[in-house]
Formats: structure tokens, sequence, C-alpha cells
């Protein structure tokens, strides 16, 4: 009954308005952004397994979990939609967040309230009385004075022959939160900027002696001039390095050399090293004996059923009609020997060519084991190994993202610094008159904020030594837990005194 | 709010007779035996300095520091180059020593090793330059047999000496190679001018073979 | 420069020691005021004999206090003479496999705590955070003794000052974290019940949020360093890499927490809680390297 007459006092809002409230309250709660980010920690941390072998660990030990652990390696944690829709959600949530507890924040920094009341301070975990002979408003203006000393923003307010005291310091540091979150806002924007108007190419491969267009709009060419992989005497990688030059036409737009750490930029796009492997150059002609290839082609990125560890590339020439294929011979003793069909020596290539087309005078399949140097004959095309080089793979992108996150991560920095070393101190006070003199009893806003109750302890301490005034200090916690003979005053810097 | 003389704080246990009654006492100024603690902890450090001896002595550490950076497989640029003995792959001996008084360019490498194959021609064509000028190559195969080496040599048309070592057994002594190629230049006093470890193109060979032709006999 | 070497070693194994000692101490020292407090909490004043028995318990478990404390020094001093002499040695910090930061690692750990020792003048948090060290410290000496000596670097690693920070900022952030994970430890058991020789819950609950104020900027600046990093040496900031994603995962465990102290409810037992389930997720990430591939795969394991 009563909660029915209750309902009917209120003037009941639209069924939309609730929802508006409810979404908007939702998305306010620190409540729900504790399990927002929980959840998203989840998440972050599944896709962190799947990167390793605790899944596989997990099959094999709990034998219904199979299907699930190949599900679980197949999913693709951070571009699923779930962890798409829980960063949205926390951006949108930061954002409400902000924009409804900005005006609160920034009252409480301006325009603070001043007043208390003696129940306030009564019941703070701890406290101080001072006590003086002095007039009352003396004592205010003195204690107002040391605190202003000591850095602290002092406000006061008369109120029924009492003196309000309320001061403050480092109020700006409450801001810090602002930056901070914002900056996480940032970071996403930056990766959709960076995603959306920019470019990675991760395996750009070029042989060395070889041309390559970079596409992407930019209209200009990497020709890789030279590689290098160079190692101590203990066998250790000391630089993989490529010597490149940039071409736009036939003009060079810049030169140099990439190795791990250093990439080259030119305008706004950037080369890094990124890997390397064996090339071989082979050149084909026709009947007539014209030149139709002389190419470097980078062996490995494919790889042949006759020998599945092997090097391999395979290659379209048009003017033919065939599919090339070549086939190192596999230089590494603990891949599978078995596996392999060819027996290759070491310079030698197997060489296949296939047609791929009716257009093709080729009737079948044709191949050959080739020395360097040597030519042989594949249908009507004579293939030329030339010799063996070298390929360097380069990674070339363009992130137009980074200066976000270069100011997203000042702002990360800078605002974890502001909130976390820079906290919000505040003391409330009330100075009264009393039958023997004036009574000023102060308190720190720091509940179970042990750091802000000594900081106050040391305030008081300053006051107490500065002034001539009687300082009692009272320290509830520390009083709760202190044992017969123990002072509280001692047990709040600690059990164990150490100098 | 009374100190007291409790037995039980810390405090008073450290100094009995120093603690006032009826007052606060910060925990902070009471009076410690500060030299018997200096001299207990320089003992304690002396102590534990004398067992880390101890233990390392009896743990063989002392070879500790020698690995890593600090291991020498290679002799350095401007000391001698140590000898060794083997044979070219057609089985005849040969000792680097016998061609003191000349230059020599002593290269490592293996028909099975990628970097090696793609530099040969270059390495060949520069050797081609250099010879007249009195330097000697000797590409050392390591890890092949040598007919694999001398076949793959063939097939290349090298005109320097191909030295076969398959199990290493004369070289790694000398010469304990990790690195593939590894290129040596010595010059004619048999000192170190030059160490290598990467591939070569042609030009960097030759600045490199300059190094032990230039330098005085 | 092999005697420098060699030298750190000793000087290793010399901080070892103290740091055994120095837990032993620890220990000590909390099972005798453990034993002190027991009677006069149940008893209240009702055994005239107990402070006698008590005076000495006690006394005795203060100077073990404090032996403990100056131990801690000693392996602080001996592991920072150990790391200056083998960064002479190697002409950089040793930050780049498990055995050079794992060293770092409990150098810090003990630093770090040591500073919140004498900033809060509690030493019982020192009973949880010491055998932390010295587990680290047996994890060390059980590693191959090839990593003893120093090794050049690879090619990926060659940027001395990302190294350098990005490195030796996650150790401090973990080091942090691990003192906080060691006061939440205290909290739990304080918390509800009265332990006489623990420390207030409040300064507990204080002293790890300090330490995690220290620790999760560090944590911030080493995904912000790593990123700048990687954009140079991989040629994109964020790859999604195990390594990357674990720290991101600690980073967001931290970031519940500093969010859970704000809310009446949470504050206390089930930020403590976050701590330890934090502290897990620093473990994780650490020893990462043994289960993950990618990108973050060296560090000698």
């Amino acid at each position: 009954m009563a909660q029915a007459s209750l309902a009917h006092s209120v003037p009941s809002r639209p069924p939309l308005e609730v929802a508006v409230d409810r979404v908007w309250r939702f998305l306010c709660s620190v409540r729900a952004a504790i399990w927002e980010i929980a959840f998203l920690a989840v998440l972050v941390l599944v896709g962190t397994l799947r990167g390793s072998s605790v899944p596989r660990w997990i099959a094999d030990h709990v034998p219904f979990t199979e299907d699930l652990v190949v599900r679980w390696y197949a999913w693709d944690v951070f571009v699923s939609l779930p962890f798409m829709g829980i960063l949205t959600l926390l951006a949108v949530a930061i954002a409400i967040c902000t924009a409804n507890r900005a005006p609160g924040i920034w009252t409480s920094i301006s325009r603070p309230t001043v007043a208390t009341t003696q129940g306030f301070l009564r019941n703070a975990e701890s406290s101080a009385r001072l006590t003086s002979e002095r007039p009352r408003q003396e004592l205010a203006a003195d204690l107002a004075r040391m605190m202003r000393a000591e850095r602290y923003r002092v406000l006061t307010e008369e109120r029924n022959g009492e003196t309000h005291l309320y001061a403050d310091r480092f109020r700006w540091g409450k801001l810090g939160t602002f930056p901070f979150h914002l900056a996480l806002i940032l970071v996403l924007v930056g990766g959709v900027v960076g995603a959306r108007w920019g470019f990675r190419e991760t395996d750009f491969i070029v042989p060395e002696g070889v041309t390559r267009e970079l596409g992407h709009e930019t209209g200009v060419s990497i020709r890789v001039d030279d590689f290098s992989e160079v190692y101590d005497e203990l066998g250790v990688a000391k630089e993989y390095r490529s010597d490149l030059t940039i071409l736009r036409e036939e003009d060079v737009v810049s030169t140099g050399s990439i190795t791990v750490n250093n990439p080259l930029t030119f305008g706004d796009t950037t080369i890094y090293q990124s890997g390397f492997g064996q090339a071989v150059r082979l050149q084909v002609a026709d009947q007539s004996g014209a030149l139709i290839l002389d190419e470097s082609l980078p062996l490995g990125p494919y790889t042949a059923k006759t020998n599945p560890d092997a090097p391999a590339a395979v290659l379209d020439i048009p003017p033919a009609g065939v599919q090339l294929t070549v086939i190192a011979p596999d230089a590494n003793p603990a891949n599978q020997p078995e596996l392999d069909q060819l027996r290759l020596r070491s310079g030698q290539m197997y060489l296949q060519v296939r047609p791929v087309n009716g257009s093709s005078p080729l009737a079948g399949v044709e191949e050959s084991v080739i020395r360097q140097g040597e030519t042989v004959a594949l249908g009507d095309l004579a293939v030329t190994f030339v010799r063996e080089k070298r390929f360097t793979v380069l990674q070339v992108a363009r992130n137009p993202g980074i200066p976000i996150f270069i100011a997203a991560s000042l702002l990360l920095v800078g605002g974890l610094a502001v909130s976390f070393y820079f906290p919000h101190r505040r003391i409330r006070g009330i100075v009264a008159a009393a039958p023997d003199g004036t009574v000023a009893t102060l308190a720190p806003m720091a509940r179970r904020d042990w750091s802000a109750q000594k900081v106050f302890g040391q305030v008081i301490d300053q006051i107490g030594q500065a002034l001539p005034v009687a300082v009692e200090r009272t320290d509830r916690e520390a009083a709760e837990r202190a044992e017969p003979g123990r002072t509280s005053a001692q047990t709040a810097v600690g059990l164990e005194p150490i100098a | 709010m009374t100190m007291g003389t409790s037995t039980s704080t810390p405090a008073s246990a450290n100094s009995p007779a120093s603690v006032p009654s009826g007052s606060v006492v910060d925990p902070v100024v009471v009076v410690r035996p500060v030299r018997r603690e200096a001299i207990a902890g320089l003992t304690i450090a002396a102590l534990i300095v004398a067992a880390a001896w101890w233990i390392g002595g009896r743990a063989g550490w002392e070879s500790i520091g020698q690995g890593g950076i600090n291991q020498r497989l290679l002799p350095k640029v401007g000391e001698p180059a140590p000898d060794f003995a083997t044979e070219d792959v057609f089985g005849n001996p040969v000792r680097l020593s016998d061609y003191a008084g000349q230059p020599v360019w002593l290269m490592f490498w293996g028909s099975w090793c990628p970097p090696c194959r793609a530099e040969f021609p270059d390495i060949q064509a520069a050797y081609r330059q250099v010879k007249p000028q009195g330097v000697h190559l000797l590409g050392v195969s390591l890890d092949e047999g040598p007919l694999e080496a001398g076949a793959y040599a063939g097939l290349n048309k090298a005109e320097f000496l191909v030295l076969s070592d398959p199990d290493r057994e004369d070289t790694r002594a000398a010469y304990p190679i990790l690195n593939f190629p590894t290129h040596i230049f010595i010059d004619g006093d048999g000192i170190v001018r030059s160490i290598i470890l990467e591939d070569m193109d042609e030009e960097q060979a030759l600045s490199e073979a300059a190094k032990i032709i230039s330098s005085p006999s | 420069m092999d005697a420098l070497v060699r030298l750190a070693f000793y000087c290793f194994a010399a901080s070892s020691i103290a740091l055994a000692g120095s837990a032993v101490c620890y220990l000590l020292f909390a099972f005798g005021w453990v034993r002190d407090r027991q009677p006069a909490l149940a008893g209240a004043g009702a055994s005239v004999g107990g402070p006698a028995v008590s005076l000495g318990i006690g006394a005795m478990a203060e100077s073990f206090g404090r032996f403990a404390t100056m131990l801690a020094w000693f392996s602080v001093l001996f592991q920072g003479l150990s790391i200056a002499l083998r960064s002479v040695a190697a002409g950089r910090l040793p930050l780049s496999n498990m055995y050079e930061f794992s060293k770092t690692f409990i150098f810090l750990i003990v630093l770090v705590y040591l500073l919140f020792e004498r900033w809060y003048g509690v030493r019982q948090v020192g009973t949880v955070v010491l055998p932390i060290a010295v587990g680290m410290a047996l994890y060390v000496w059980s590693l191959p003794v090839s990593m003893r000596e120093v090794d050049p670097l690879i090619p990926a690693l060659q940027n001395p000052p990302l190294l350098t920070l990005h490195v030796s900022l996650a150790i401090l952030a973990y080091a942090t974290f691990a003192v906080s994970f060691a006061a939440a430890v205290l909290y739990l058991a304080a918390d509800g019940r009265r332990i006489g020789w623990l420390p207030s819950p409040a300064l507990l609950d204080d002293l790890a949020y300090r330490a995690v104020t220290v620790g999760f900027p560090a944590m911030t600046l080493v995904l912000i360093l790593g990123s700048v990093w990687a954009h140079r040496a991989w040629g994109t900031y964020w790859s999604w890499d195990p390594k990357e994603t674990a720290s991101l995962f600690t980073w967001l465990i931290y970031g519940v927490y500093l969010h859970s102290r704000s809310l009446r409810g949470w504050r206390g037992r089930r930020s403590a809680v976050v701590l330890l389930i934090g502290f897990g997720a620093v473990l994780f990430t650490y020893f990462g390297n043994y289960i993950f591939g990618g990108l973050h795969a060296y560090g000698g394991v």
C-alpha cells in the first residue's frame, strides 16, 4: 500500500525518458565500469592465451575440451565483435562519465562548501582539538595563516558566532582523471585513423638488384641495391641491412640503409627491415632468342609438394602462356628428408613449366634439374639459372594516427602523474568560543586514507609548534586497534618504530 | 593518553630507562645502540662476502666471464693468424704456413649455405682480379664432404684452391667457425688485417683484399 | 672485462646470501611477534606471568626485524654492485634476457619494499615480499649456467635508450606490484580479525595503493614506450603480440583496482583481492615467454 501511494505521488515519466535515464546512469556508473574493464581484461587474456600453448595443454589434459580449444585457436579475439563492442562501450562510458562528472568536480574545486558540522568533525577518523586562550577571530586568522604557509588555500565563513574553515591543496589534482580518460578515447581514435587513412604492407619482398613499385598511390618504387646479414664470430646476428633507393619515375627520391631499429622515412611513408631469404636469378628466352624474363625470384614464400621444406617460387610468364616453378635444395638437415622427392644438391635448381591457358604452345608439363650457369630448354623456352641472390623482406607503412598517439601518450602520463602525485588534500574545521578561550576542531576529509591522515597530522604538528595552542589529537581507528599501554599517536605511525 | 612503562612495546624494550611517562613518545627519537649495530653489520657484510668467496671457490666460478662477448674464437685484427693443416678436395695436404710471406684470403664456407652460394660468383670475380697481385684465396669448406664442395666449386668455375674439412677436425682448434661465410684476410707477415662475417659483393671483396696487398711487407 | 663479469657474479652470490638471511629474519620477526601477541590478546592481563615471557620474545623479534632490514639493504647493495659491474662489462644495462632482468627484478623489488618500509615505518610487509624475492633468486640460480655470461644484443634489441627505459620501467612496475601484493595479503589477513602484530588495515590499504600509484604509471609508460619501440623496429606500434596483450591484461587489472578503490563495498577486501589477481597477471606476463611465441620470443628462455 505504501509503495502504491508513493508511486502515485511521483508524476509518472514517459518510458523513453526512464530508459534514457537508466542507460545514462549505467554508463556513468563506476561499478559498471569495473565490470566492463574486467570483461575487456578477460577477452584480452583469452586472446593472449591463444598465442600460447596453454589451450593445447588444456585440450591434452581435459579430453572433452578438444572442440572448444580448436575454436579458441580459430577465434581472433582482437578483431571480434565482442571485443570491438566492449571497447566502444567503454569509450562511450568514458565520454558520458566525463560529461556527467565535470560540472560537479569543477564546482567542488572553484566554489567548495566551507560550512561544516560538529558531527562531521566528531565522526572523522582522525581529528585535532586546538585550545587557546586567544579570541576566536585571532585564532582563526592564525590557523588560516599557518595553513596558507603550508600552501593550502583557506576559505572561511562566519556562522552562528563560529568560524567555519575549509583548507585544500592540489585542488586541480582532481582534474587529472579527465586528460587520462580522454587519452584512452584518443588511442582508439588513433587506431581508427591509422586503419582508415594509412596502409601497411607487411611482406614487401624485393630481391637484390630489383626495383618494385610500392603502390598505395605513392607513385614511387623501391630498389634494393644490397642486402647483408652481418654476424659476429659467436654466430649471433649483429645486423640485417638493406641498402635502398627510392625512385619516382627515374628520379632518385631518397637513398639510405635500413636496419632493424633504423627505418627509412620519405614523406609520410616509412620502410622497415623485416626479414630476408634466398633468391634465384633466372633468364628466360623465347624461340627467337629474345629475353622475355630476367628476374630474381624470392624463394621461400611458396613451397611445393615435391619437397615441402625446400624454398620454392612460382611465377606466371604471360607472354609464353606458362607458369614457372622453381625449387631450391633443402639446406636444413633438421627438415624431413623423407618428404624430399627431388634430392637436389647444392648449386642445383628444379625447374618446371606448365601451360596455364589454351593459347600455350606447350603440350604438357616440362621439367628439368639445372645447375648454376647452365641453360636448359623447357618446351620452346630457354631458361638460364644465372646465379643465386638474397632477397629482403621490407615492411612499408604510413600511419597518420601517430600524432594522435603521441598526444594521447602525453595526456595519459600527465593525467596519471597529476592524479597520483598531487592528491587533493582537504581539511575542514570550526573555530568556536569556549568557556576559557577558544577551541578549534579540525579534521581532514580522508576517510580510510592513511596518507591523507598522516599529512593532516604533519600540518597539525606544524601548527602546534608555531602557535601557543594545546593540541589534542584523536585517531579513532588507531585507538580501536591500540593495545594497552600504546598511545594512539604511536599507532598512527605504525606498530614498528624504525628510525 | 599515557605512554606508561608497558613492557610490551618494542621502544621500551630498547631503552627501558629513557621513557618519560605521561607524554606522547615519538618512536623515532628512541636511542639505539648505534655503534654496536654498525659493528655487527660490518661483521655480517664481511661474512657474506667470505661465504660467497668460499662457495665460489668450491663451485668453480673462476671460469665465469670467459664466455659470451668475452669469448675469443677468432684472432683479432692485428694479431697473427694461427696455422692449420688440412686437405684440398683431391686429398692433397695443405698448410696455411705453406703460404708464409704471401697474402692469404681465407674463406670458410659450405655449398649448403645459401649466403655462401649467393656470394660465390662475386668472390670468384674478385679473386680473378687480385690473383695477379699475389693473393691466395683458400676456400675451406666445412660440414660437407670434399665431393660436394668440389662439385659446387667446379660448377661455378672456381679458380681458387678449395679445401675440405668435413667434420672440422683439422680447423676447429685454430678457427672455430660459427658463422658462414667467414672471410679472414691475412697479410704477407701472417697478421690478420680484416675479418668479414657477412656475404660480400665483388666491390666489398676487392676493398678488403686491398688491405693485404697494400700493407708493407 | 671477464674479471668484471666474474666479480659481478660473486656480488650476485653475496646478494643472494644476504637475501636468504633477510627472508629468514623477516619470518623469525613475524613468528616472534605472533607468539608474543597471541597470549596478550587472549588474556588481556589475565596472566601475571605473561609480560616477562612476552618481553623476551618481543625483544628478540624486534632485533630479528632490525637484522632483517639490514640484510635486505645488504642484498640491495650487493645486487646493485653486481648490476653495475655487469653493465660496465657489457657496455649497457643488463636487461636483455631472463637472467639479466630477473636480477634487476630482485634488486628493485627489495629496494622498492625497503623504501616503503622506511616511509611507513612498518616491517611486517617484508615477511611476504622477501620470500617473493628469494623465489626470484632461486629462479635465477636455476637458469642455465651459460646465461651468467654477457651475450651480444640481437638486432631487434639494439636500441640502448629504449631497451633501458622500456625494460627497467617494466621491472619497476612489477616490483611495486609485488609490494602491493604483499600489502594486500596482509590486509586480507588483518581485515575483520584482530591480529595484533599486523599494521592497521588502513595503513596496508594505503601502502598497497601508493605502490600502485608508482606501478600503474610505470606500466602505462612501458606500454607507451613499447609502442614507440615497436613502431621503430617492427613498423607497427601495436601488433597484438602475446607479451603486449599480457601487459595490457595486467594494466587493465590494475585499472579495475584503481576504480574499485573509489567504490563503497569494493574498497578494502575486494580491492585487495583484485591486487592478488593483478600480481598473478604480473607473473603471467613475466614468465609468459615460456609459453608464448611471437615477437617477444627472445629473452633467452
